[in-house]
């Protein structure tokens, strides 16, 4: 049966021909309205128009009543009612040339007034709609069992799961309203009752701005005024059609109930746009405001006098950091359109079963609006009907969990902890807590879900580009969105696919994004994004096509993972800094011992014994002595060169947040403690060799013994000092981790050992030598 | 800089906030605005809608992947490409503060004015403050009003509201000190410094204000980032991005291998502070650009003045000299700056011809009636007075056969006059004025551009933005300006790129007046007339920190004495004054080479 539907009052209005300026097809959900064809079909007459610019502006000026001729491809001329003549073009040199030609280009003034217009215009209208379908068949049409040994979808009680297709093939997807029936069958439908209905579609200019510029995105958002419902911006097609209408009486009212309603739903999408972009820019942010903090912490060190002068400097720049990484995001109400259209209540029935279903058929928008569930009221898409008609959602209905049977909690109000079918005591509820509070501050799957859609493709590409993919090309198609770009191993596809409602992934999903993602070129890098759960299946053909699934789950740990990576990169260079501190704690400790076992070594014992005679044992024992310093200076240049690592292991300046720096590696303070090992029983030795030669002798050889000692004294007391010089188990202080007292006295023990070298030097000259 | 993780400085755990508001575009009206009646024949209340949707696309801001502002401006400011890249570079990765340091005369100006343009165009601007030193303040409101189609308000001015009001305001640096609880009354967001090297001193005022005046954006301009000393960079990478070096202690530890002198880096740690500051700053060397200019000659004919003209303006400058005198003084500095003023008009009519002078007498003596007789008296010698210059411009003309001559004055009168005298001679010949219409001046330029006009005479007024250097390369000054800029802006009408032959400058003045002096003693000294482009404006600048007024300076040491003697030891040591200024500029830049090589 055809359904005509008769036109509400004859209006004046309604003889005049319909626009034909064509309109872009609406997205079926919130969202933007795609670009306009670039051509147009009644009023772009026999030119062609190159600029879609023009053909707005040419519409525009019809619209006002000019008269429009297009005069090139790029050149469009107008006589306004007023009498005057504007002549635009979108070629630059044209408008250079022409004085008379206005230059139309984004940002520019003529466009700008062109677009105000056009919006003064357009702020609050009224459409009204024929009836453009048969209602019958349009219920039949949208209403669906479950798929086949399916169900989950009417089933499910998980609030992520509510009212979500979870089969490849279940009719949610194709935006069909899932009912079963108690008793199932072929429906029968019947009209009951012919009715308008008022809804209003409100288009808001979301304008998202933070450190990076500024995001503009549009969003339209409908309500059906009776029933309160979310319903689908007007279609590109009823649009077309539509005719001019008076406001009803009460729109005031309406409205406002009407932008409550559509700011409680847009609330979630704004507050994820402003989260993802604070997200994107936090670490920066973090990093920022470490320099600040730190840069006056120490300038209040540097310059205790001027402690106060920082003190409010760091909390001023601090304030103005955070303003400049603030993140604004503005929704403004730009229009609304108060639509009136033919509503038809229809019932559906099982032609073998009880209970009847009234569905609100809106025949002016084509459009089924799903029941309302008997016992929670919301608004259903996926649930179940018992005999009394009663629509149940997912979450409110019980099972019985001795017999299996669902039981309606309408009908069963009283007694509804026995089961009807086998009357056990054992009913289990399925209600549960549909939207659990989101209470996570950082960024996180769920936002990203939430996002409106450009934004959406915004964050996937900067998902890329955190995983160091950078996009070249982006194409979208159908419900997926196709980027090709480079990683760092090479070029790479990707998919990324936004379903509706976190549907689960399935493995048709993977295959219809496969196709699109360079099957002929096996060896091109796949990726495949997605908020949607991957099934079992999705994850395996995933792995057999090879490609790299990024499902909700692994996005949720990729999100918390960049949402902690300054924190955990900041723990990771205290870890780092604490272990090299062990390790020069240990370096040190080494040294220290064996400094302190050669400076021993190196201490005078009691026992003396004289030279032997003045020639020949003189000059033996001068040449011992000779030798024994010649193999001390050796194995304590090794040392001296020790010693020297370790003082440029550390920074002679601290950190800009007051600690010392390591620069030292783990290994090379590994590698100190070998050296120690090594060299501490070479000068052992050295120092032995040397302590055995005489105590006295003649002819400056007590002098030369003396002065060698002292040197060697002095130079295990600069070592000890230069060691002691910095102490890295305190490295997070540097006024602790750095002893000036130490380094200083090192400096007096070198100078100490330059002196004692000298004598040495000089009484080596004096002393005897043999041969 | 060396960092290290520690967990001894408390950062504050503060997030950026977010703020979600829903707003009204406009307040709804109370009656549907598109109803058939309303809007002729075809345009019922679905069809604005449908047009509405279909512009929503176009109502979006683009990103800063595409320039807007070079589209929107096309037919003011036609930028080069390194300029052009120079935004680029600014608005998508230095944002939100960055310091432009091309060399002198590549055009910061414009790079500023586009990257304002662009976050205007998107809506991520609506204040923005201006500091610029004060010979620079008119030349920036005419720039930005010129090329950028932005009106900004000097603070001078009489429409000026107010800091806490006005959102485009151009301020001088003191005004902007003396002001600044005002001016830091609410935030600003950008704020644009030019010649920020001035900035550079930590410990001045102005650089306190400038660190704690609330802008989100934040623009710095100079050719010479480090200007005397390495802590001027890091002063003004400070400035831009506060914290980014620590502090100057921590920066000197780190950079400066003289501590005393500062001048000299660290070697092992020049490639870190060059990367340090490419990530803040931009900048672009002449050398890395691919302009040329043409060369540029100078012939200045010093004119003996006929015996009645010397005395006409000997005259005529007592009577100046009275007026200076009777100038209010003290805290009536407004009054007295006005009467200044007046006085430098009319020595301008004097230095431009009798002609010019009598028509300024005539006016004032209607202004003033109490002068009435004397001032009459002096516009009446001069109906008989012909000037010397006349003479040698006819022969110069002559020389010169059917060479396009662009010829410049200060007064409409001058003008007029030379047009009746050098038309007579038979050279075509017309005056480019202020008074034109947009057509005529089209007109006017077309034909002196395709050959059927050989000479065109030009009030400063009428000659803002021409573009004369198709086949015109020599440019008379018949008078001279003080503010030695308008006369580059004279010459720069020719000079500029495409031109293909050198340009030849004359400059007329008569023998031993102040504009003698001014042209031997300051210009010629200083090399003015063949000075790099925009070098003057920082050489201007460096003078006295930028307050330096050259044209009242002029003019106070021409009234301030009757001796010429004087007059000319004066003139020359001001001319010294603006060398040294000019050294000091030059030993800037190359300093700031070295370093940022």
């Amino acid at each position: 049966m055809r359904w005509f539907w008769q036109r509400r009052r004859n209006r004046q209005a309604a003889v005049e021909t319909p626009p034909s300026a064509p309109i872009p097809a609406a997205p079926a959900s919130v969202g933007t309205v795609q670009r306009a064809p670039t051509t147009s079909g009644r009023l772009g007459q026999s030119r062609h128009l190159s600029s879609e610019l023009l053909e707005l502006a040419r519409d525009y000026l019809q619209a006002v009543g000019g008269r429009v001729r297009v005069e090139d491809e790029d050149v469009l001329s107008a006589t306004l009612p007023d009498g005057r003549n504007v002549r635009y073009t979108t070629t630059l040199a044209k408008a250079r040339s022409d004085e008379s030609m206005t230059l139309l280009v984004e940002g520019s003034e003529a466009l700008a007034a062109m677009l105000d217009d056009i919006a003064a215009r357009s702020r609050l209208t009224a459409l009204w709609l024929d009836a453009a379908t048969d209602p019958v068949a349009l219920a039949l049409d949208r209403c669906a069992p479950p798929a086949a040994r399916c169900g989950r979808c009417v089933e499910s009680s998980s609030g992520e799961d509510a009212q979500t297709a979870l089969c490849p093939v279940c009719p949610l997807r194709e935006s069909r309203i899932v009912l079963r029936w108690r008793t199932p069958g072929a429906l029968t439908a019947r009209v009951m009752r012919q009715e308008q209905a008022v809804s209003v579609e409100l288009a808001y200019l979301v304008v998202a701005r933070d450190r990076q510029g500024r995001r503009d995105e549009w969003l339209r958002h409908a309500v059906d005024v009776a029933t309160g419902q979310a319903i689908p911006p007007l279609s590109a097609p009823a649009l077309a059609v539509a005719q001019p209408d008076t406001l009803p009486a009460d729109y005031e009212r309406t409205l406002t109930a009407v932008r409550a309603s559509a700011e409680r739903s847009l609330g979630e999408p704004l507050v994820a746009s402003g989260m993802f972009l604070r997200q994107r820019s936090l670490d920066e942010y973090l990093r920022r405001l470490e320099e600040v903090a730190t840069t006056f912490d120490r300038l209040q060190r540097e310059s205790p006098e001027m402690a106060r002068a920082a003190k409010a400097g760091r909390g001023r720049e601090l304030a103005a950091l955070a303003e400049v990484y603030a993140v604004d995001v503005e929704a403004q109400l730009e229009s609304a359109c108060f639509i009136t259209s033919p509503v038809v209540l229809v019932a559906l029935r099982p032609q073998k079963g009880r209970g009847e279903v009234l569905l609100r058929v809106d025949v002016g928008r084509q459009h089924v609006l799903p029941p309302q569930c008997a016992a929670c009221g919301t608004a259903v898409r996926a649930g179940q009907v018992c005999d009394e008609g009663h629509v149940v959602c997912a979450a409110c209905f019980a099972t019985c969990s001795t017999c299996g049977a669902w039981q309606c909690p309408v009908c069963n109000e009283a007694s509804q902890s026995v089961c009807v079918k086998c009357g056990q005591p054992t009913v289990e509820s399925h209600r549960i807590d549909r939207h659990p509070e989101e209470t996570a501050a950082i960024f996180t799957a769920r936002h990203l879900e939430a996002l409106p859609p450009e934004m959406w493709l915004t964050a996937m590409e900067w998902l890329l580009s955190c995983q160091r993919i950078t996009t070249e090309a982006r194409r979208i198609t159908g419900d997926l969105v196709i980027w090709q770009g480079q990683s760092e191993t090479g070029k790479v596809m990707v998919a990324a696919q936004r379903s509706p409602g976190r549907w689960a992934l399935d493995e048709i999903a993977i295959r219809q994004a496969a196709a699109h993602l360079a099957p002929e070129q096996p060896a091109m890098a796949r990726l495949m994004l997605s908020t949607a759960p991957a099934t079992g299946e999705a994850a395996q053909v995933a792995r057999q096509l090879g490609i790299q699934l990024m499902d909700r789950h692994s996005l949720e740990t990729l999100l918390s993972g960049l949402a902690s990576a300054h924190e955990r990169e900041r723990e990771r260079q205290i870890a780092d800094m604490q272990a090299r501190a062990d390790a020069a704690g240990s370096a040190r400790q080494a040294m220290l011992d064996a400094v302190d076992a050669i400076g021993q070594a190196l201490t005078p014992v009691r026992r003396a014994r004289k030279a032997g005679t003045q020639t020949s044992a003189g000059t033996s024992g001068s040449r011992k002595l000779i030798e024994a310093r010649a193999a001390i200076e050796r194995a304590s240049l090794a040392w001296e060169t020790l010693v020297n690592g370790w003082t440029e292991s550390f920074s002679e300046r601290p950190a800009r947040n007051g600690s010392l720096v390591i620069s030292g590696e783990v290994s090379q303070f590994a590698e100190m403690i070998e050296r120690v090992a090594h060299l501490q029983p070479v000068l052992l030795e050295a120092a032995r060799l040397l302590m055995e030669t005489p105590a006295r002798g003649e002819g400056g050889y007590t002098t030369l013994r003396q002065a060698v000692l002292e040197e060697y004294q002095a130079r295990c007391d600069a070592w000890r000092w230069r060691i002691r010089s910095y102490d890295p188990e305190v490295w997070s202080d540097f006024t602790r981790a750095w002893n000036a007292k130490a380094a200083a006295k090192a400096a007096e023990a070198t100078t100490a050992a330059g002196h004692a070298t000298a004598r040495a030097d000089k009484a080596q000259a004096q002393a005897p030598r043999a041969g | 800089m060396e960092k290290s993780a520690s967990t001894a400085s408390a950062i504050p755990a503060v997030e950026p906030p977010i703020h979600v508001t829903f707003t009204d575009a406009a307040a709804l009206p109370h009656t549907p605005v598109a109803s058939h009646a309303e809007f002729g024949h075809d345009s019922p209340a679905s069809r604005w809608y449908a047009l509405a949707l279909r512009a929503q696309h176009l109502r979006v801001a683009a990103s800063f992947d595409r320039l807007l502002a070079p589209a929107v401006l096309y037919d003011r400011v036609r930028p080069h490409s390194y300029q052009l890249r120079v935004v680029e570079q600014v608005l998508r990765e230095k944002a939100p503060a960055a310091i432009l340091a091309d060399d002198v005369g590549l055009g910061k100006t414009i790079e500023a004015g586009l990257i304002y343009k662009e976050l205007a165009l998107r809506g991520l601007v609506r204040t923005a403050l201006v500091l610029a030193p004060k010979a620079l303040l008119s030349q920036w409101q005419e720039e930005l009003r010129e090329h950028f189609d932005e009106d900004f308000v000097l603070t001078d001015e009489k429409r000026f509201r107010g800091f806490e009001v006005e959102p485009r305001v151009i301020c001088s640096l003191p005004q902007f000190v003396r002001s600044f609880v005002r001016v830091n009354t609410r935030p600003w967001d950008c704020l644009i410094v030019d010649e920020a090297h001035l900035l550079a001193n930590p410990s001045s005022r102005r650089r306190q204000c400038t660190g704690e005046l609330r802008s989100k954006w934040r623009l710095l301009l100079t050719a010479t980032p480090v200007a005397n000393r390495l802590t001027d960079l890091y002063s003004l990478i400070d400035l831009a991005v506060p914290g980014r070096l620590g502090t100057q202690r921590e920066f000197e530890d780190e950079f400066v291998a003289d501590p005393g002198t500062c001048r000299i880096v660290r070697p092992e740690r020049a490639a870190t502070l060059r990367n340090l500051a490419r990530e803040h700053m931009c900048r672009t060397r002449r050398s890395d650009t691919d302009i040329t200019f043409a060369g540029r000659t100078v012939d200045t004919r010093s004119i003996q003045a006929t015996a009645a003209e010397d005395a006409l303006i000997s005259d005529v400058t007592d009577y100046l000299r009275a007026l200076y005198r009777r100038a209010p003084t003290g805290s009536s500095k407004v009054n007295r700056g006005a009467v200044i003023r007046e006085i430098m008009a009319l020595q301008q009519s004097l230095s431009s011809s009798p002609q010019a002078i009598q028509r300024s007498l005539r006016a004032r003596a209607e202004k003033h009636p109490d002068e009435r007789g004397e001032v009459l008296a002096l516009a009446d010698r001069c109906a008989s007075v012909v000037s010397a210059k006349e003479s040698v411009l006819l022969d110069v003309l002559a020389e010169l056969r059917d060479e396009p001559v662009l010829i410049f004055t200060l007064r409409l009168e001058t003008a007029a006059r030379l047009r009746e005298v050098i038309a007579a001679r038979g050279r075509s010949t017309e005056c480019y004025i202020g008074a034109l219409n947009r057509s005529e001046r089209e007109a006017l330029v077309n034909r002196f551009n395709n050959g059927t006009l050989s000479t065109l005479i030009a009030t400063d007024a009428g000659a803002e933005g021409l573009n004369l250097h198709e086949r015109c390369h020599i440019v008379i000054n018949y008078d001279l300006h003080w503010n030695p800029m308008r006369i580059e802006q004279r010459i720069g009408r020719v000079h500029r790129l495409g031109q293909t032959r050198d340009v030849r400058v004359l400059n007329f003045v008569l023998h031993e007046t102040i504009d003698d002096y001014v042209v031997r003693l300051l210009y010629q000294k200083l090399n003015l007339f063949t000075m790099t482009i925009g070098a003057l404006e920082t050489v201007l600048t460096e003078v006295q920190e930028g307050e330096f007024d050259l044209e009242e300076r002029i003019l106070e040491l021409l009234l301030q004495d009757g001796d010429r003697s004087r007059l000319r030891n004066e003139v020359a040591a001001l001319g010294d004054e603006l060398v040294s200024a000019r050294e000091r500029q030059l030993a800037a830049e190359s300093l700031t080479a070295e370093v940022l090589r």
